[in-house]
């Protein structure tokens, strides 16, 4: 039991390296761990317990730094607005809030899904192309006028095709951070550069955010759908399609992506006994080094997903109130130009090199394209969208 | 005074257009320079004893006939063997969708072509196939 525990402190001791340094990916480090020869339950645990404090930790790195991952992707956007408003402490604790709130629901609601899953994902699977193409005409639609709706759809297809190259095409193998990296936090940090904005004074965070509850459910419930469409490749597209229908802010898309992101590993555990398809990398692992995929053992695992959440999302705090000052007093280009060469130097160490480069400067390209337009930056998610729906048409 | 603002919002609009218009053609002349990029990219032919004398990160490409696949936490782990040698070949679940042909359903007897990158795990080479045509049967 203590054995059990201190691979969980140890998770996420490394959840936290993983999650704030950049490039230090947290299937990295499980992949050197399940290598390492230790006993196979204990690394299991450490391995979710790292993947599931990365995701909260991830997100201090997003606000203040505007450096995304698959999984926070969608939080530089309303985080670092938040930031820019001087809201940033209160954005910290909206998603301390949502990791907290979305892992306890989506471990309550572990048998349920564990009875569900084979039952939907037989419904869902097969039509799954018309339900991600009717969904992407909704959130072009979302931009009301025709010529919004134009540029939408221009800069949707433009991320689209480039998706569709990298997913087809052997140019590096793994494109997603290169790709990421140019559409959302290189476009966005040389547009910053350009506007010259201070960090304004950070505010206190204020009351918890408790009014966010309902859209935490509701992203916990959508979490589910990112292991049952089989298109899907990141919890970040449900949020996409997830604001579609309902009021957002910024305060209520930060609770939304952060609780998706997070109860995500829980679902993605039960998806693997129920479904035998494993969406996450660090679920892929323990799956691959378990004896046995039983329910106690899954029970178990989102235990120490738990448990490491909360400690994780209860340390988020304290560590966004060290690192304001901090930020406050660097300059904002300076910062920028830093972030900026730390990820170009990232993308070529670890993202393909000159072809890695080469990926995040087209999409850095199309990045800009929607701010320029006056539509949202989220429709350059079709990066995603478009191939998941090419490859399950064709 | 309306009228130098009203210039000032009509040169904004003009210079967005113009910025505009820059982003879109350099994303476009991008995804065909990308495009170009992969067309010129081509695996080394080679057999899978010979895969031992490469680098790791080579892009190659070998033939040969599966004697073993199985799938496990949504990843598929299939041994290819030819007249030379047998390597073991792996396929993220995250990439299974990914290829033209359906990993899951591979069998021992398959003949297969794999394009991949030649990687090391645990000590042991291993190929990842890379893009669509990455798996292929023959």
């Amino acid at each position: 039991m203590f054995a059990l525990l201190f691979a969980v402190l140890v998770g996420i001791l490394l959840g936290f390296i993983a999650g704030l340094v950049p490039g230090l990916h947290p299937n990295t480090f499980a992949t050197v761990l399940s290598g390492l020869g230790f006993d196979p339950l204990l690394v299991q645990f450490c391995i979710i317990a790292l993947a599931a404090a990365a995701t909260v930790f991830e997100s201090l790195r997003a606000i203040f730094l505007f450096i995304p991952d698959s999984n926070t992707v969608l939080t530089i956007l309303p985080g670092h607005r938040m930031l820019m408003e001087g809201k940033g402490m209160r954005a910290v604790a909206v998603c301390s809030l949502a990791f907290i709130a979305s892992t306890a629901l989506a471990f309550l609601l572990l048998p349920v899904s564990l009875a569900l899953f084979p039952a939907l994902y037989a419904v869902i699977a097969p039509i799954t192309p018309q339900i991600l193409l009717a969904l992407s005409i909704a959130l072009l639609a979302t931009e009301r006028k025709p010529g919004k709706i134009a540029a939408a759809t221009l800069c949707f297809l433009l991320a689209g095709f480039l998706g569709i190259l990298l997913f087809t095409q052997p140019i590096v193998p793994d494109p997603l951070f290169p790709a990421f990296a140019g559409l959302f936090a290189i476009s966005g940090l040389v547009m910053g550069m350009s506007q010259q904005k201070p960090l304004p004074p950070q505010r206190a965070a204020g009351s918890a955010p408790l009014s966010l509850l309902p859209v935490i459910a509701i992203g916990t419930l959508l979490a589910a759908l990112a292991d049952l469409l089989p298109g899907l490749s990141s919890p970040a597209q449900i949020a996409v399609f997830a604001s579609i229908f309902t009021y957002m802010n910024s305060e209520r898309f930060l609770a939304l992506t952060s609780s998706i992101a997070s109860s995500h590993l829980i679902f993605a555990l039960a998806a693997l006994l129920t479904t035998g398809k494993a969406r996450m990398g660090a679920v892929a692992i323990v799956g691959e080094a378990a004896s046995s995929i039983s329910p106690e053992w899954i029970f178990a695992l989102a235990g120490a997903a738990l448990l490491a959440t909360g400690i994780a999302a209860y340390l988020l705090m304290p560590l966004a109130r060290f690192a304001v000052p901090f930020l406050s007093s660097v300059k904002q280009n300076e910062l920028n130009a830093l972030v900026l060469a730390y990820l170009l130097s990232l993308i070529f160490l670890i993202g393909g090199g000159p072809a890695g480069l080469l990926i995040a400067m087209v999409a850095a390209f199309i990045g800009a394209l929607p701010p320029i337009l006056g539509v949202r930056r989220t429709h350059v998610m079709g990066f995603i969208l478009l191939p998941s729906i090419a490859r399950l048409f064709i | 005074m309306a009228e130098p603002a009203g210039e000032s919002l009509e040169t904004d609009a003009i210079s967005d257009k113009r910025l505009a218009l820059a982003a879109l053609a350099l994303s476009l002349l991008g995804l065909l320079v990308l495009f170009l990029y992969a067309q010129s990219l081509q695996p080394r032919q080679t057999s899978i004893g010979a895969l031992a004398g490469e680098r790791e990160g080579s892009f190659v490409e070998v033939i040969g006939t599966v004697s073993s696949a199985s799938s496990r936490g949504g990843s598929v782990f299939i041994r290819l063997c030819d007249f030379s040698d047998c390597i073991a070949v792996f396929v993220p679940g995250q990439q299974a969708d990914d290829f033209r042909i359906n990993p899951y359903l591979l069998k021992p007897g398959d003949k297969l072509v794999v394009r991949g990158v030649l990687k090391e795990y645990k000590g042991e080479p291993e190929l990842v196939p890379l893009g669509a045509d990455g798996l292929e049967l023959v």
